[in-house]
């Protein structure tokens, strides 16, 4: 789920949707933000495969665990190391 | 009197007549075959050349036009009292036949006034044919200034008379063409009748004649439209006046809107936003549906996938993991909580929205139908004006219907005021007839005199006045059988009454022409006794009478006993030679 599998394509894996919302999150953001920008992102690059709203939480929650996003007052903040 | 006929071509025969009795007698020579006959020696061509030099218009057709003769300058020598030495010579020519030259200049330019120096008219003078037939109306005919109906050419046709025109079909008649109004005017001037109640005829037959084309007209597709029938132009004016009463009510009726460009303006202004809130709408509805799925997408599910992916961080990065699972989960949690809340709010404030466009959706669409009804039930300043334009054009288009339905009424009753006209006309003539007794009779009894010299006295003959529907008819009688010769021969008598009567009062020359056609199938008798009483009638009233006359006629008359001699002229035209003829040689 994290890599690209048999079942997941490289642009759905967790590692690679996190990334996409990393380079979104230049400033905090609310979730809904988040996710109508990543989902206007993936448009652009043409990524035809469909990413849930809860496969988008999971892929903050890899952020999240890897510390590199952080939630604060309802907003997400990107944490540079 | 005419003197002499000459032409500047030497070829020319010259043909000097006298007083009296001139027979010009043209002959067939021996030998000369039927196809000879003396058609062409030009008898015939005299009668015309007398009339090209009396003031005959020249069209191609007229034989002085033609190529072989143009070049050629024809003149004729005739008295003229008022000239000095009184004779007068004409000349002119096919090539120019516009002009003729008098010998002297006998008034051709009417001075006003005495001039104040001595003009030489002892010189030749060009004038224009025009100015020519004037003067020979005035010299021959006593004709001067107006004299509407009357014409000194039509009258040198009577004394004249052209087998070109056809002029030996009837006695009162000079050419097929000719209206009987119109010779009979000219008649009855000859004949010392009133000519001018006679010329009225010819006023009635060209009121006739114009409203029998302004009848055609009617019924013309075209011209229809503008003089048009009183019954469809009744029609007509009733639409337009219907038209016209519409438009005043309307008129009546009609509330100016001050703010009318504005509210035009309004109504568009709230069609406009109407739709942009629609707009707005259906996006708002799109995104609220993005919404209620996106509510329903979140479910608890999605934290059963979170261990495998945590677990599998582990595996794949595991020094880079920060945080613990409980961690992870909590902030999990919290993002999807916010969500739900933000997301509940966010379809809230959608529907609100929703729901306020909806009421000023409601609100826009009474002000308009406001706005429209004003609109409907006024108009603008302008929109008056307009109507009121409209208006004065469909009274104008009434006013001009009416006028046109006047003059298809007057056209329509013309014909009984014609006919009225006519019977007036009718009835004034019968009296001047009656009261001019003295004049008919003197004709009557020239004519009958005439007749009975040639056919007897046991013939009845006698000229007939009479005022007809059309015209003064003048139709003289004798008792005959009907065959040509004495149609001629009536003529011919007709023809020496008119031309006696009118020199007996001034109002004609002195000089009667006859062509050899006149004679043609005449019995011999009557031949013979045409020719004396001709002569006699000639002496008697100090006139000239001239006549082409064929050999084989002029014999026929001499075996019943007519002495010719000294009444031929001394030119003889023959057939034998190309240079027999009258011109001196054959074209």
């Amino acid at each position: 789920m994290l890599t690209p599998t048999k079942g997941i394509a490289p642009d759905r894996s967790l590692l690679a949707v996190g990334a996409q919302i990393l380079q979104e999150l230049d400033s905090p953001l609310t979730v809904s933000q988040a996710w109508a920008r990543l989902k206007t992102r993936r448009s652009e690059l043409g990524h035809g495969s469909p990413v849930s709203f809860g496969w988008f939480v999971l892929a903050l929650d890899v952020l999240h665990a890897l510390g590199a996003v952080e939630m604060r007052d309802e907003l997400l903040m990107p944490r540079r190391p | 009197m005419l003197r002499r006929l000459s032409a500047d071509d030497p070829r020319f025969r010259r043909i000097d007549f006298s007083a009296g009795l001139n027979l010009l007698v043209a002959s067939t020579a021996d030998g000369s075959g039927d196809k000879d006959s003396r058609n062409g020696t030009g008898k015939s061509s005299m009668i015309e050349l007398l009339h090209f030099l009396l003031g005959a218009r020249a069209d191609k057709r007229s034989l002085p036009t033609r190529k072989a003769l143009r070049k050629i300058a024809f003149s004729l020598e005739l008295d003229w009292p008022s000239a000095d030495g009184g004779l007068l010579t004409v000349t002119r020519s096919g090539a120019h036949p516009e002009v003729v030259r008098l010998s002297q200049d006998v008034g051709a330019n009417e001075p006003e006034h005495e001039s104040l120096f001595d003009v030489d008219d002892a010189g030749p003078v060009d004038i224009p044919a025009s100015r020519w037939t004037k003067l020979l109306e005035k010299e021959l005919f006593r004709l001067s200034g107006t004299h509407t109906g009357l014409s000194g050419r039509t009258m040198l046709s009577f004394l004249i008379r052209r087998i070109s025109s056809h002029a030996f079909n009837a006695p009162t008649r000079t050419n097929s063409q000719q209206s009987e109004a119109d010779a009979a005017t000219n008649l009855a001037y000859l004949l010392g009748l009133d000519w001018k109640l006679a010329g009225g005829y010819r006023e009635i037959s060209a009121r006739e004649a114009t409203r029998r084309q302004l009848r055609q007209a009617v019924n013309d597709p075209v011209w229809g439209r503008i003089v048009g029938s009183t019954a469809e132009l009744r029609g007509q004016i009733t639409i337009a006046e219907e038209d016209v009463r519409r438009l005043e009510e309307q008129i009546k009726a009609f509330r100016v809107v001050p703010q009318y460009e504005e509210l035009k303006q309004r109504a568009d202004e709230i069609d406009r936003e109407i739709r942009a809130l629609n707009s707005q709408d259906s996006i708002d509805r799109r995104n609220l549906s993005d919404l209620q799925t996106a509510v329903r997408d979140i479910t608890d599910s999605d934290v059963r996938y979170l261990e495998p992916v945590y677990r599998e961080l582990g595996i794949l990065l595991g020094d880079q993991v920060k945080r613990r699972f409980d961690d992870v989960k909590d902030f999990h949690r919290s993002i999807i909580r916010n969500r739900q809340r933000y997301l509940a709010e966010e379809v809230e404030s959608l529907e609100n929205r929703l729901a306020e466009r909806a009421m000023r959706r409601e609100r826009l669409g009474v002000e308009l139908q406001q706005v429209l009804r004003t609109l409907n039930d006024g108009g603008a300043l302008e929109a008056l004006t307009a109507l009121q334009q409209a208006l004065a054009q469909k009274q104008a288009s009434v006013e001009a219907l009416r006028h046109r339905y006047e003059a298809a009424q007057t056209l329509e009753a013309s014909a009984l005021e014609i006919k009225a006209k006519r019977l007036d006309l009718q009835r004034a003539l019968k009296d001047d007839l009656d009261e001019r007794a003295t004049q008919t009779s003197e004709a009557t009894v020239l004519f009958s005199e005439f007749a009975q010299r040639l056919y007897g006295s046991g013939r009845q003959a006698y000229l007939e006045f009479d005022a007809g529907p059309s015209s003064l008819r003048i139709v003289p009688h004798v008792d005959s059988d009907d065959s040509r010769g004495i149609g001629n021969m009536v003529i011919f008598c007709f023809d020496l009454t008119m031309a006696v009567v009118a020199h007996r009062h001034g109002r004609g020359p002195d000089f009667l022409v006859h062509d050899s056609h006149l004679f043609d199938g005449v019995d011999d008798r009557q031949l013979r006794d045409a020719l004396e009483l001709a002569a006699e009638v000639a002496e008697r009233e100090g006139m000239q009478y001239i006549a082409t006359l064929n050999s084989d006629d002029l014999e026929k008359a001499q075996r019943r006993g007519y002495d010719a001699s000294g009444k031929t002229l001394p030119v003889r035209l023959d057939d034998e030679y190309d240079d027999g003829g009258l011109f001196g040689f054959r074209f």
